[in-house]
C-alpha cells in the first residue's frame, strides 16, 4: 500500500515535466520591450522579443546580431493587438521580462490612461515596468540599429536607471505614473527617448527631456534647463554634475547626498517652502596657477547654492505659473492638511496653481575640496 | 499533555490562517476606501475583532480541560449534539469560502494558466491528510510557515518603504466613517478561527485568552503597516488594484530578490492548506464531541470531498459569489456563531453549574 502511494505520488508530481503539460522555451515570446503607437484602426503594438526560435517567423524584422526580434501587431485594442501578434510570432507571449514599455508621441499625447489600461489590469504584465515616451513613435525606438551585441531594452534600462547619478533622465514605473494620472491634482511625468545617429552612422538612443501631463493629457516637455530643477524638486537625483563660473573660471562640483523636503506654511495664498539640502565635492577647476582658500570654497558653495535654487525657481515658475502643473504634490498636502480649503480649490485648480507661493532654500556644504593643496590664511 | 499545543504554536496558527485573508483582502468587496481611511478601518476592526471574541475569552478564561460541548451537554445532551453539528457545517462552509476566495486570488493573480481544480483537489488531500495527523503536527507546521511568512512580510515592507510617500495617503474626512466603521466590522467578522477555540481549548496547554489577544494585536499592526506601505506607495493605483497586497509585493524589491510575489506564492499555498485544515480539524472535533464517535480518515475525507463539491459551486458562479461574500449574511452566521451562541451558552452552562451546586450542597 505504501508503494503504491508512492508510486501515486510520483505519477502525479512528475507528470508536469511532460511534453503535453509544459511549453518550451522556444514556443515562448520573450518579450524585452512594448511599444506603442496608435494607427488608423486603433493601435499598433511593437515588441522586441528574445530570439528563441533558430528560423525567423514572417513578418518579423530581424536585427543585424539576431538577438532578438522585432514583431508588430495592430488592433482596435491592446490586447487585440496583443492576439494578433501570437499569431504572427507563432509564440506565446511571457510578458513579465519585459525591461521597458515605450508610448509613441500620438499614444502619449492623447490620453496615454486609456492605452495602460491593459497593463495595469492584467497580471502577467509587471506593476514596476519603466515607462517612458518617444520622441516619435516608440516602433522606431525599438527598431533602432545600435550595433552588434546590443539589445534596445538593455540599452534604455541602463540610460532611464542612470538617471539618478547623472540628471538626464528619470526612471518612472507603470504604477507611479498610473498613479499620478489618476490623481486629479497631480502631474505625472515620462522620461522622452529620442534616436540620433552618431559618427558610425549607428543609431543611439538618447534622453530627450521629461515629459509633464496634466489630468491625463499631455501638457509640456521639460527642457535641459527646467530638468534640473525638476529633478532637484523632487528628490529624483542622488548626484549630479553642477558647473559654476568663479572668479572667471569654471569650476565643476559633483553635488552628492541631495535630499528635498517640500512643507506647505499657510493657505490663502498657499505658501510652500521646498528645502534642498546636498554636500559637493570639487572635483574640476580650470587652472592650476592658484590654490583654494577657505574664502574660495565658502564663495563656491555660495554659488552652488545659488545655482541649484535659480534651477529649481525657474522649474517652479515655469511648471506652477506658465503650464499650470503641480509636480510636487502641492495639492496632496493641501488635501491632507486643510481638506475644506482643497475641496473649494479642486474644481478650479489650474488657475489655483498661477497663485501659488514657493519659497526655495537650499543648504549646501563643500564635503571634499580634492586632492589639491587647500591654503590657509 | 504530550500532544497538547503550545501559546505560540496556537498564535502561530492564527497569525498563518489569517494573514492569508488580509493578502486574499480584496477592496471591491466592500465600498472602496481610500488608503487612508482603510488604515482606520483596521484600528476599528481591532475593537470590533475584541468585542465580538468577548464570550470566546471568557470561556477560554474558564476553561477547565472539558470541551464546549461536553460543557454543553450539562444544559441538554440533545443541545449539545445539534449545536456540535451547527458548528462543523458552519466551519465546513468557511473552508469553502477560504478556498473559495483563495481559488478566485490564485487565479486571478498567481496560476492563470493552471488547472486549478486539480490543485485545489490536491491541497484539499494534503489538508485531510494534516487532520488525520491531528492538532500538533499542524501547530508545528504552523509555526515554520510563520516564521516564513514573518521574515516574508519584513522584506515585502522593507523592499517598499524607501519608495512609500506618506503625502499619497489622504486624509480621513467625515462622510467616510461609515463605510470605514462598515469594512471593519466585515474584517472583524473574518475571524473565524476565534469561535474555533471553543472546540479545540481542552487542546492547549494554557489558557489561551491573552494569546488571542495578543494575536488580535500583533495581526492589527501587521494589517496597518502593510496597508500604510501600501497606499503610501501606490497611491491611486493601489485603490483600483483588487488584490492591493499582492501588488505591493509584486512591486517589493529586496536586495537581489525582484520577484518577491513569485516566492510568496508557495507560502500562500501552504498557508490556505494550514487554514483549511486547521477549519476541517475543528469541525471533525465538533462532531467527534456532539455524535461521540471516533472520527476516522474516512470521515474526514467526505468532510474535504464537501469543501471541494463546495467549492466546485461557489467557483461555477464567481459573480454570485462575489454578491454572496458582499451581503451581510456571512457577517451575520460569524455574529450567529461567534457572539450570540456562545453568550446564550455561556450563560446558561453558569446556571446550570450553579444549580447543579446547590443541589449538591443541599
Amino acid at each position: 500500500m505504501k508503494l503504491l502511494s508512492v508510486l501515486l505520488c510520483i505519477v502525479l508530481l512528475f507528470s508536469g515535466c511532460s511534453q503535453s503539460a509544459s511549453t518550451e522555451l522556444s514556443n515562448r515570446l520573450i518579450i524585452e520591450a512594448i511599444g506603442i503607437d496608435t494607427d488608423d484602426n486603433g493601435y499598433k503594438v511593437s515588441v522586441l522579443a528574445l530570439n528563441t526560435m533558430q528560423t525567423g517567423s514572417a513578418g518579423s524584422t530581424e536585427s543585424p546580431d539576431g538577438i532578438a526580434k522585432v514583431f508588430t501587431a495592430n488592433g482596435n485594442s491592446i490586447a487585440d493587438a496583443f492576439s494578433q501578434l501570437d499569431l504572427i510570432s507563432a509564440q506565446i507571449p511571457l510578458y513579465s521580462q519585459a525591461r521597458v514599455l515605450i508610448l509613441g508621441k500620438d499614444v502619449a499625447e492623447n490620453q496615454p490612461l486609456s492605452a495602460l489600461n491593459f497593463f495595469t489590469r492584467e497580471y502577467t504584465t509587471r506593476n514596476d515596468i519603466p515607462v517612458a515616451a518617444a520622441e516619435t513613435t516608440a516602433n522606431k525606438i525599438l527598431t533602432a540599429d545600435l550595433g552588434k551585441n546590443l539589445l534596445v531594452s538593455k540599452v534604455i534600462d541602463t540610460l532611464l536607471s542612470s538617471g539618478k547619478r547623472n540628471g538626464q533622465t528619470v526612471r518612472v514605473p507603470l504604477y507611479s505614473f498610473v498613479s499620478r494620472l489618476l490623481n486629479e491634482t497631480d502631474a505625472a511625468y515620462l522620461p522622452v527617448l529620442k534616436i540620433e545617429k552618431n559618427a558610425q552612422k549607428k543609431d543611439e538612443i538618447r534622453a530627450a527631456g521629461i515629459a509633464l501631463f496634466a489630468n491625463d493629457n499631455y501638457t509640456v516637455n521639460l527642457n535641459a534647463a527646467t530638468m534640473n530643477g525638476f529633478l532637484y524638486a523632487n528628490n529624483l537625483i542622488d548626484s549630479a554634475l553642477l558647473e559654476i563660473e568663479y572668479q572667471n573660471k569654471n569650476i565643476a562640483l559633483a553635488v552628492r547626498g541631495i535630499k528635498t523636503k517640500t512643507k506647505i506654511h499657510k493657505k490663502d495664498p498657499c505658501t510652500f517652502s521646498v528645502e534642498i539640502s546636498f554636500s559637493c565635492d570639487i572635483v574640476e577647476k580650470n587652472s592650476m596657477q592658484q590654490a583654494l582658500d577657505e574664502q574660495d570654497i565658502r564663495q563656491i558653495k555660495i554659488l552652488a547654492q545659488e545655482k541649484i535654487k535659480k534651477h529649481t525657481e525657474d522649474f517652479l515658475y515655469y511648471t506652477l505659473h506658465d503650464c499650470a502643473c503641480d509636480c510636487l504634490g502641492f495639492g496632496k498636502r493641501i488635501r491632507n492638511k486643510y481638506p475644506t480649503y482643497y475641496e473649494q480649490i479642486s474644481e478650479n485648480y489650474a488657475s489655483f496653481l498661477k497663485n501659488v507661493q514657493t519659497t526655495v532654500i537650499t543648504n549646501g556644504s563643500v564635503h571634499r575640496p580634492g586632492r589639491e593643496i587647500l591654503l590657509g590664511k | 499533555m504530550k500532544n497538547k499545543i503550545s501559546s505560540l504554536q496556537l498564535f502561530c496558527i492564527l497569525f498563518v490562517c489569517r494573514l492569508l485573508g488580509t493578502f486574499t483582502y480584496m477592496s471591491q468587496l466592500q465600498t472602496p476606501l481610500h488608503a487612508g481611511d482603510r488604515i482606520v478601518a483596521t484600528g476599528v476592526c481591532l475593537i470590533f475583532s475584541i468585542l465580538t471574541a468577548i464570550p470566546v475569552l471568557l470561556y477560554l478564561q474558564q476553561q477547565n480541560n472539558t470541551s464546549f460541548l461536553n460543557a454543553v451537554s450539562i444544559v441538554s445532551e440533545k443541545t449539545s449534539r445539534i449545536i456540535g453539528i451547527s458548528y462543523a457545517a458552519f466551519f465546513l462552509f468557511a473552508a469553502i469560502i477560504t478556498i473559495t476566495r483563495f481559488g478566485l486570488f490564485a487565479s486571478t493573480v498567481l496560476l492563470q494558466n493552471t488547472g486549478l481544480y486539480i490543485s485545489v483537489f490536491f491541497l484539499l488531500l494534503v489538508s485531510v491528510y494534516c487532520v488525520y495527523q491531528g492538532l500538533q503536527p499542524l501547530a508545528r507546521t504552523a509555526v515554520i510557515f510563520a516564521v516564513i511568512l514573518l521574515f516574508s512580510l519584513i522584506a515585502v515592507i522593507a523592499g517598499t518603504i524607501g519608495e512609500c510617500r506618506l503625502i499619497n495617503i489622504p486624509a480621513v474626512r467625515g462622510n467616510e466613517i461609515p463605510n470605514i466603521i462598515r469594512q471593519a466590522f466585515f474584517s472583524a467578522c473574518r475571524n473565524i478561527e476565534i469561535p474555533a477555540l471553543l472546540f479545540i481549548s481542552q487542546e492547549i496547554k494554557k489558557k489561551a485568552h491573552m494569546t488571542v489577544v495578543k494575536f488580535l494585536t500583533v495581526f492589527s499592526i501587521i494589517s496597518a503597516l502593510l496597508f500604510t506601505v501600501a497606499g503610501g506607495m501606490l497611491g491611486e493605483y493601489g485603490e483600483q488594484q483588487l488584490f492591493p497586497l499582492f501588488t505591493l509585493s509584486s512591486v517589493a524589491k529586496f536586495g537581489f530578490i525582484e520577484r518577491m510575489e513569485d516566492l510568496l506564492t508557495g507560502i500562500w499555498i501552504v498557508c490556505a492548506m494550514l487554514k483549511t485544515a486547521f477549519l476541517l480539524y475543528v469541525a471533525s472535533q465538533c462532531l467527534r464531541n456532539a455524535l461521540h464517535k471516533e472520527i476516522t480518515i474516512r470521515h474526514t475525507a467526505i468532510g474535504g470531498g464537501l469543501i471541494f463539491a463546495g467549492y466546485l459551486l461557489f467557483s461555477a458562479a464567481i459573480p454570485t459569489t462575489i454578491r454572496l461574500l458582499r451581503t451581510w449574511l456571512l457577517p451575520a452566521g460569524f455574529v450567529f456563531f461567534a457572539v450570540l451562541i456562545p453568550t446564550v451558552l455561556y450563560i446558561l452552562i453558569g446556571r446550570k453549574e450553579e444549580k447543579l451546586q446547590k443541589e449538591n450542597n443541599t
